[in-house]
């Protein structure tokens, strides 16, 4: 004789879930750069800024593989659906044991946001996930490396790296860098319903105005 | 305005004479030129007289690159002297600036160094404009001919300790935790205003403070120009306190010694510093009353007014309180006095009292305690406040997550819990924390079981003086677990034998390793750890002799842990041992049991002497045994058993 077994399936609760929008996956953004030989001074006021001043600001050190996932034998046409789905792949370089990540940005949000609103999705991977991406079909786009400082305020991810590039043989601690100057990162997840948070972010980028204009910048406009 | 025109030289200077006699001329600056030149000249930020060397030889050097002009440039003094005029002018009107705005607007002079004149120091510093950087200011300011002169010094030094901010027309204070990671309800928010307007609602500091009889330092504290109001809720001093008692019906009562710990420089960060006791304790209690409530242990914790009672052992209970009085009205808020205990008690209560201040707690007439049955736990109290802050902490020192992607505010583990497959059962396992009140009970526990066992131990060590007991507790041990080392030697035969063993104090449990390596775990109760030590001693004694009989020559004829036979022990088994002399024609069997004193007893053979015959041929068929005789040890010469077991063997050698 069945047993009447109500088991809900995990698919159904992530639905659920997005149906209630609970899932943070909406991530405001504001970038900003700064000159290396300014780089103490903004490290010194985001340090006042940020929780946990007394302690040093953590630093990271941070390996990016990014993948593109499109049908390549197509016919390449103008649009945003021919350039096909940026997976991003990061792995902590300081920190081996840890669980790499995925991570899907998606494009822009039209509208007057306080600041740059696009759906992103993270999700811890094992260290595999580049075979598996190659099996997908997906293709190496570009890799790099970036370091830098994180730290945080409430729920705003505060970085402060800078990018290198990533070449054969390029040792650890010899990297060539890409710039004479660090990005400025200030980022929060929020959900779709919960927009007050972006309020904060602009306020916290106001406080370092002098120091770094950081701003909601559209990629789109950027590039070729 | 003075129309000043400025002219140039009508020819422009010679620059080289050519062997030729032609004259080369300096090119005529351009416009801008002559421009910058001019510019260069005029310096309206120094002072015509006192230019510093430096820009003397700036000058100088000027002069010489440029040997077209004359040192003595005609309109010199007359800049000079528009320069002084304009300089004056605009510090007379930075001045009438100052003193046409709202009052809040004050003048800070600040000393710069040596022969600088006055303009040059004045600065106008909107201060509680929109709470500039304070930190960036430093005394010695001077403000003459006004009552609040430290008004502004004294809310610098504020600012530096306390949040501050500007909020309409008055300055508000945030005393609570909330920044540092707390997420209580209460706010903790005080008012700071001028001392001189006397409309205001509160009273000075520096009076209420004097009015309160626990704090001395307020008598005295000078005049404050500066008054902070913080609300009522928040006055006075509390503390929480902690207790461990053993009786029923004593369970509701609880004494308020004074406990004035704040010292503040200013009778403000003194009041502030209270108030934020006050705020963090209330806090503290709320925390542990919630978690009271929510836990269903076997004997439920019991939540009356402002204490908190749990059992942690079979008739020892645990009492949390919170203590608060209110510095206006010394009387009791909450509780009984503790005068009212008095009545039942007589003196008893007299060296609680001193503090005199209040009782806080729920109750009520019987329960009345000397001084010497009630006992703060001060380093309970001390690792409450301490299990508090670390829940504050916790709250902001999330890992931060690396690589930078991942999200924030999770642990290492549970990042990786998708990926490692975690299920339920293990994310449950990971989410669950322990409570204050759990924690704080695991330490009572602890801190109770180690005074007991530690109690124990010395009753014994007093009970026994053969052998002696010696106990090293270490030093260093953790709130839950502590160690004992307890040594068990015959005074002057520790090189014959050293009994060791070593306790393991848990929260309910003992462990106990023994010298052969058996581990015994024992409960809470004392019988059990007693029990295990009176077998140790008599274990002792029976070893030890063996080891003496080593050294002076007897035979063990037999030794036996657990003897059967003989009056049964209420714990435990008696043992026995059998010694001969070298000569073979005495014995000595010793009987010794946990619970009974050590009984010995002697027999020899019959003939002492011995004379070969034909029947017998050796001595040995002479040691028949005969009966025992039982020696009264107790009357003996020696100090200890050993000392007299050794006589014993001597005599009977001989």
């Amino acid at each position: 004789m069945a047993m009447p077994v109500n088991v809900p399936h995990v698919g159904e609760n992530l639905e659920a879930a997005m149906k209630s929008q609970i899932v943070p996956d909406q991530e405001f953004l504001l970038q900003g750069s700064v000159l290396d030989t300014s780089l103490g001074v903004v490290i010194d006021r985001l340090r006042g800024l940020c929780d946990n001043a007394d302690i040093l600001p953590e630093t990271f050190h941070d390996h990016e593989v990014v993948f593109v996932l499109k049908d390549f034998s197509a016919m390449s046409t103008p649009g945003p659906a021919s350039q096909g789905v940026m997976l991003r792949v990061r792995r902590a370089m300081d920190y081996p044991d840890l669980p790499y990540q995925l991570r899907y940005v998606g494009y822009p949000e039209l509208g007057n946001y306080p600041a740059l609103l696009r759906n992103c999705l993270d999700i811890p991977v094992s260290n595999n996930v580049c075979e598996f991406l190659t099996e997908l079909g997906a293709k190496l786009d570009h890799e790099f490396i970036a370091k830098g400082f994180i730290m945080k305020k409430g729920r705003i991810k505060v970085t402060v790296f800078k990018m290198y590039k990533m070449g054969i043989g390029m040792a650890k601690d010899n990297l060539e860098q890409m710039t004479m100057s660090h990005m400025v990162e200030l980022s929060v997840l929020t959900t779709k319903t919960d927009m007050s948070v972006a309020e904060d972010l602009r306020a916290l980028a106001d406080q370092l105005k002098p120091l770094v204009q950081l701003e909601r910048i559209d990629y789109r406009r950027l590039g070729p | 305005m003075a129309d000043i025109r400025l002219e140039v030289p009508g020819e422009n200077a010679v620059l080289e004479v050519l062997y030729d006699g032609t004259e080369l001329y300096q090119q005529p600056p351009s416009m801008s030129e002559n421009l910058t030149q001019l510019a260069r000249k005029i310096d309206f930020a120094t002072d015509g007289e006192e230019v510093t060397t430096e820009e003397k030889k700036e000058e100088e050097e000027e002069e010489e690159k440029q040997p077209f002009q004359q040192p003595h440039w005609p309109l010199e003094e007359v800049r000079n002297k528009v320069r002084q005029a304009l300089t004056e002018v605009s510090v007379l009107h930075d001045l009438l600036m100052i003193v046409k705005q709202k009052p809040h607007q004050y003048m800070v002079l600040d000393p710069v160094q040596a022969e600088a004149p006055e303009p040059k120091g004045i600065h106008t510093v909107p201060l509680p404009e929109e709470e500039p950087a304070i930190g960036g200011l430093h005394p010695p300011h001077r403000r003459p001919n006004r009552p609040v002169q430290d008004f502004h010094i004294e809310l610098l030094r504020l600012r530096q300790n306390w949040r501050l901010k500007k909020v309409g027309n008055t300055i508000i204070g945030d005393l609570s935790y909330r920044s540092a990671g707390s997420m209580f309800r209460q706010t903790g928010i005080f008012e700071v205003s001028k001392a001189d307007d006397v409309t205001g609602p509160s009273s000075l500091v520096g009076a209420s403070g004097a009015a309160s009889p626990l704090s001395p330092m307020a008598n005295r504290a000078p005049q404050s120009s500066l008054r902070v109001n913080v609300p009522t809720e928040l006055t006075g001093s509390a503390y929480i306190f902690v207790c461990i008692k053993k009786d029923e019906e004593d369970i509701c009562s609880a004494q308020l010694t004074s406990s004035d710990f704040v010292a503040g420089e200013t009778p403000w960060q003194q009041k502030l510093e209270k108030a934020q006791n006050v705020l963090f304790c209330k806090e503290l209690f709320n925390q542990l009353a919630r978690e009271a409530v929510k836990l269903t242990p076997s004997i439920p914790h019991l939540v009356v007014g402002n204490q908190i009672t749990a059992t942690i052992f079979p008739g020892i209970h645990l009492l949390v309180g919170l203590c608060h009085s209110d510095s206006k009205n010394s009387g009791p808020k909450g509780g009984t006095l503790q005068g009212s205990a008095a009545g039942g008690g007589g003196p008893a209560v007299a060296g609680g009292g001193t503090g005199g201040t209040t009782v806080g707690s729920t109750t009520t007439g019987g329960g009345l305690m000397g001084p010497s049955k009630y006992k703060h736990e001060h380093d309970l109290e001390h690792s409450l406040h301490q299990l508090l802050h670390r829940v504050y902490h916790n709250s902001f020192q999330h890992p931060l997550p690396h690589p930078v992607y991942a999200s924030m505010g999770m642990s290492k583990r549970r990042r990786a819990a998708g990926l490692e497959g975690m299920d339920r059962n293990q994310l449950l396992n990971m989410m669950r924390e322990q409570t204050l009140l759990e924690q704080i009970i695991r330490q009572v526990q602890h801190n109770f079981l180690r005074l007991r066992t530690m109690y124990v131990i010395d009753q014994l060590a007093a009970e026994f003086k053969d052998p002696l007991i010696v106990s090293h507790w270490n030093a260093f041990n953790s709130p839950t677990q502590s160690c004992v080392k307890i040594n068990i030697v015959t005074q002057g035969y520790d090189s014959a034998l050293r009994t060791k063993l070593v306790i393991h104090i848990f929260e309910r449990t003992l462990k106990c390793i023994c010298r052969d390596g058996k581990i015994m775990t024992m409960s809470f109760e004392p019988q059990e750890l007693r029990n295990l030590i009176l077998c140790q001693i008599s274990q002792h004694n029976m070893a030890a002799l063996q080891g003496l009989a080593k050294y002076t020559g007897w035979t063990v004829l037999s030794s036996e842990q657990n003897i059967g036979t003989g009056t049964i022990e209420p714990l435990g088994n008696a043992s026995t041992v059998m010694l001969a002399s070298p000569s073979g024609n005495k014995v000595i069997g010793v009987h010794s049991g946990p619970h009974q004193r050590v009984s010995v007893f002697v027999s020899s053979s019959p003939r002492p002497d011995f004379y070969p015959s034909t029947v017998v041929s050796e001595q040995r068929w002479e040691h028949l045994g005969s009966v025992w005789q039982e020696v009264r040890h107790d009357r003996m010469e020696g100090r200890n058993f050993l000392n007299k077991m050794e006589l014993l063997m001597a005599a009977l050698t001989a």
